[in-house]
């Protein structure tokens, strides 16, 4: 330490100049002031301030490259470091006493630049920079020292003459490579915590390789020009390749997440049968949310691709279709997979970052639609493309879409205008056309559609009414009116049934084909909200009070048949996937999520079993 | 002189696939003052970074005060005392401010007999370094090795660039002191004159290889030059090995490396000569006859 000390004054004494030229640098602004015709809004004082931060950033910059460059590479071409190592010094306390002399003079031309005009000029400075200057001279500061240790790297190697800066250059552009591919999966995963700590560990291994290299650079390799090359390249790759190896070890762990690694779960979709697609935190896994496709029966499970933002089911439930954001090319590009399987495969299909799509019940066509209206039906074994069309310029957007059959996609779309239309179209694969068969215009905010499980009626609501539609026209075929309306559904018998919110409890109307009211149930339960028909007849909805709640009524008297303290899981796809308004007789759900867990309710017992996460 | 202050045991260095210096062995004990010759590039100066703890052997040992010169170097030198070869001090650094940083580190620094050197050499402490010719340079770095009261003195030809007054001076006032005071010198020089008078031991280095490793007297008692008025005798019928055999005038010349006076006289008997004339030899004369004109170095 002290010998440290004693080399850092020598090297200060030797480049005290440094500081001389410092102090001509920091007169220069006011120099520059005094010249007519150069003046800031503020008067010179702008000049004094600006000028001073610029040369303080230059000098500092590049100085630091000059001392990095120069430190130990000048003293071993020209033979001069055996000064030191004749005499009883350590290596380490050579190393650190030239490296605190450095930061030393760093940091010293940055002030005697800077404070000048920072007590001259204070008002100008204040406007420039605010009261943040500690946090400019840090950051200029921390950046000189970081290019200091780089240029003495690059100084120590080009002055070697030494074949190993082949070897130095290859093993940049590993670890660059390696460090990119270590950190692009949490990058595209969105796990912006667990990305910034490991690129600060990242950083962390390499600012102990600049800095400790120096130190094993000289302690190796002494006086000789070339062992001490090869010292410093040992140190610096030996410590980064560790610093990856670890960080890449974790991200590796991280990314091998299992369901039973989560500690909260979101269960996100379901397709038809026992799969379901789940998120969560898993354990020390910081900010990185893993998403499986979960088999709720076996356990069976796969984790999904960490690039993948949307995902949906396919309507058989046998396959998903994923949606993978590339980041250099801005685009989405589709793959499909067997639930069951940890291999997707491309489509061929991709598509712009805002498309909407969906698939046909089997996933072999993809409909896409943009936020330009160009619609593209997309044949997934053929892999090409069966029909590209645009809606017209009045059209608005697309909210919902469906295959109505493998060769018709039938397309709902409303105009982005403050009184909103519902145009209906259907694109025929076959013929090459799109043609709009129905519209349906209403002075209202918003219009929001669901369709009965054939698609051959709609339900379209707006803030005021209930409307019952052809599925296909749009020909307005019923009225309800809709104040505290919080669900609709189509029934069997071809009647409605409507949710209401009356206060502190809930009603349904039921009504028959022709619209007349049939009768109306009274719920004891307020904040209600989604109504569904059970393929057994049987009426469910969901309430939010304290907690969520799912309740099971008796379509013929509204009493409640079973209460389970749960959401079930309903969607059929994550993150905007394609929005399809077919809304079928719903089979008796078994999974539910509630308080960040996976559920399976029992019928017989009226008990929940916690599937996720586990203990 | 019991104690061993430098001790090397097969000690080599390698630069790639050129040998500088190969299974060099050789003792050096306290109190002697070592003189190690050789042509350039012989391995002198790999010897000596290694001896410094300044390179790292590629094979063998090298001890210093019984520690590892590579490891312990920093320790080490706090007893050695160095003037190297080409002056290595920063150049913009003053004498005084040298002496000053060196009286940081060493525990045993004498400022004053640093000032006093300084005064006989006639170098003011203002001049500074880089100011200095290549003659006060050494002397300055002679200088600051001594005021450190080092246990060795290791010096790399410390004559170079010296005229005929500092090298007698060095030699006889500064080294003969030394030697004097029983500090161990390991010298390496061109200037074999010079080192003739205060060597002990000699070692000579030729392609890397320690060809020679003798006490000086010993050595300049076996070698003798002899000459014969006639036909070169086969001086190997009396026991004789001679190194080195030409022509003279209408005689010859021999160099003999085992020379002694019976030996001499049995062959002479034996082989009838009469006029033969047996010289002793300077410490330069066998070092050409060992080295060679023509075996130099690397």
């Amino acid at each position: 330490m002290k010998h440290a000390f004693v080399i850092a004054r020598r090297e200060l004494g030797e480049k005290r100049f440094v500081m001389l030229a410092a102090a001509a640098f920091a007169v220069l602004p006011f120099l520059l002031a005094t010249i007519p015709g150069i003046r800031g809004r503020n008067g010179s004082g702008d000049v004094i301030a600006t000028g001073a931060t610029l040369l303080a950033i230059g000098f500092t910059i590049g100085l630091a490259l000059v001392l990095g460059g120069t430190v130990i590479g000048r003293d071993l071409a020209e033979s001069r470091l055996s000064f030191y190592f004749s005499r009883p010094v350590g290596a380490a306390s050579i190393w650190f006493g030239k490296v605190a002399a450095a930061i030393a003079l760093i940091a010293g031309v940055f002030a005697i630049i800077t404070v000048p005009a920072r007590i001259a000029a204070a008002e100008a400075w204040r406007h420039s920079w605010g009261m943040n200057t500690p946090g400019l001279a840090l950051a200029v500061i921390g950046i000189a020292v970081v290019l200091f240790f780089v240029a003495h790297v690059i100084g120590s190697f080009v002055r070697s003459r030494s074949g190993w800066i082949g070897l130095d250059f290859a093993a940049l552009c590993l670890s660059a490579l390696a460090a990119y591919y270590i950190l692009r999966p949490l990058f595209e995963s969105g796990a912006t915590v667990a990305f910034s700590v490991l690129g600060i560990a990242i950083g962390c291994g390499v600012a102990v390789a600049l800095i400790g290299g120096g130190a094993w650079q000289l302690e190796r390799g002494r006086t000789d020009r070339r062992r001490s090359h090869a010292a410093l390249s040992q140190f610096l790759w030996a410590v980064i390749a560790v610093t990856l190896a670890l960080t890449g070890a974790f991200v590796a762990w991280m990314l091998a997440a299992k369901p039973d690694d989560l500690k909260t779960v979101s269960a996100e979709a379901q397709g038809r049968g026992p799969w379901v697609l789940v998120s969560g935190d898993a354990r020390g896994r910081m900010d990185y949310r893993p998403v499986f496709a979960y088999n709720s029966e076996t356990g069976a499970h796969s984790r999904l691709p960490t690039r993948v933002r949307r995902a949906m089911f396919t309507r058989d439930g046998a396959s998903m279709l994923l949606a993978r954001f590339d980041n250099r090319t801005k685009t989405v590009e589709l793959y499909r997979r067997p639930v069951a399987v940890d291999a997707e495969v491309s489509t061929g299909l991709t598509i712009g970052p805002y498309s909407d799509f969906n698939a046909n019940d089997d996933g072999s066509r993809i409909v896409s639609a943009d936020h330009r209206g160009v619609l593209t039906v997309y044949d997934v074994p053929q892999k090409r493309s069966l029909v590209s069309a645009r809606l017209p310029e009045n059209a608005g957007h697309v909210i919902a879409m469906y295959f109505a059959s493998p060769a018709l996609v039938r397309l709902y779309a409303v105009n982005r205008d403050a009184s909103k239309t519902l145009r209906i179209f259907d694109l025929d694969v076959t013929r090459r056309s799109l043609q709009q068969t129905g519209e349906f215009a209403r002075n209202a905010k918003f219009l929001a559609v669901t369709a009965g499980g054939d698609g051959s009626r709609l339900l379209v609501r707006d803030p005021q009414n209930l409307y019952v539609l052809d599925g296909r026209t749009a020909a307005l075929q019923q009225t309800i009116p809709g104040p505290g309306l919080r669900g609709s559904t189509f029934l069997r018998d071809g009647g409605t049934a409507v949710l209401k919110d009356a206060g502190d409890h809930s009603t349904i109307e039921v009504r028959d084909a022709g619209g007349a009211l049939v009768r109306t149930l009274d719920l004891p339960v307020k904040n209600t909200w989604s109504l569904r028909e059970l393929s057994d007849g049987r009426f469910i909805t969901e309430a939010q009070g304290d907690r969520r709640q799912t309740f099971i009524l008796d379509p013929a008297s509204g009493a409640i048949v079973q209460q389970i303290p749960a959401q079930p899981v309903s969607s059929r796809s994550i993150g905007w996937a394609g929005y399809d308004p077919r809304r079928e007789p719903a089979e008796l759900p078994k999974l539910f999520f509630d308080a960040q867990r996976l559920l399976r309710w029992d019928y017989t017992t009226n008990k929940a079993e916690v599937l996720l996460p586990k203990g | 002189m019991n104690e061993q202050v430098i001790e090397i045991d097969n000690l080599s260095v390698r630069y790639g696939r050129n040998v500088a210096v190969e299974n060099v062995t050789l003792n050096v004990g306290r109190g002697m003052v070592y003189a190690l010759l050789g042509r350039n590039g012989a391995g002198k100066s790999s010897l000596i970074r290694c001896l410094l703890g300044q390179r790292k052997a590629d094979g063998g040992q090298l001890r210093l005060f019984g520690d590892d010169a590579w490891r312990r170097r920093a320790a080490l030198m706090q007893r050695v005392g160095v003037v190297s070869e080409e002056a290595d001090a920063p150049p913009e650094m003053s004498v005084g401010a040298l002496a000053r940083f060196c009286r940081s580190l060493y525990a045993r620094w004498d400022q004053q007999a640093f000032e006093a050197r300084m005064r006989t050499f006639g170098i003011p402490l203002t001049s500074r370094f880089g100011a200095l010719s290549k003659g006060q340079k050494k002397q300055v770095s002679l200088a600051l090795a001594l005021a450190m009261s080092p246990d060795l003195i290791v010096l790399d030809d410390p004559t170079l660039g010296l005229d005929v007054v500092a090298r007698k001076s060095l030699f006889e006032e500064v080294i003969g002191e030394l030697a004097d005071r029983g500090i161990t010198l390991f010298v390496t020089t061109h200037d074999l004159g010079g080192v003739e008078t205060f060597a002990d031991r000699v070692g000579i280095l030729q392609r890397g290889r320690l060809v020679l490793d003798e006490d000086a007297d010993a050595l300049k008692s076996r070698f003798r030059r002899i000459r014969f008025a006639a036909k070169p005798m086969a001086l190997e019928a009396g026991g004789l090995a001679a190194t080195a055999m030409r022509s003279w005038g209408s005689g010859a010349e021999a160099i003999v490396s085992n020379y002694d006076d019976i030996a001499f006289e049995r062959f002479r008997n034996n082989s009838g000569v009469n006029a033969a004339d047996v010289a002793p030899m300077t410490l330069e004369e066998i070092f050409v006859a060992v080295a060679g004109e023509n075996a130099g170095g690397n």
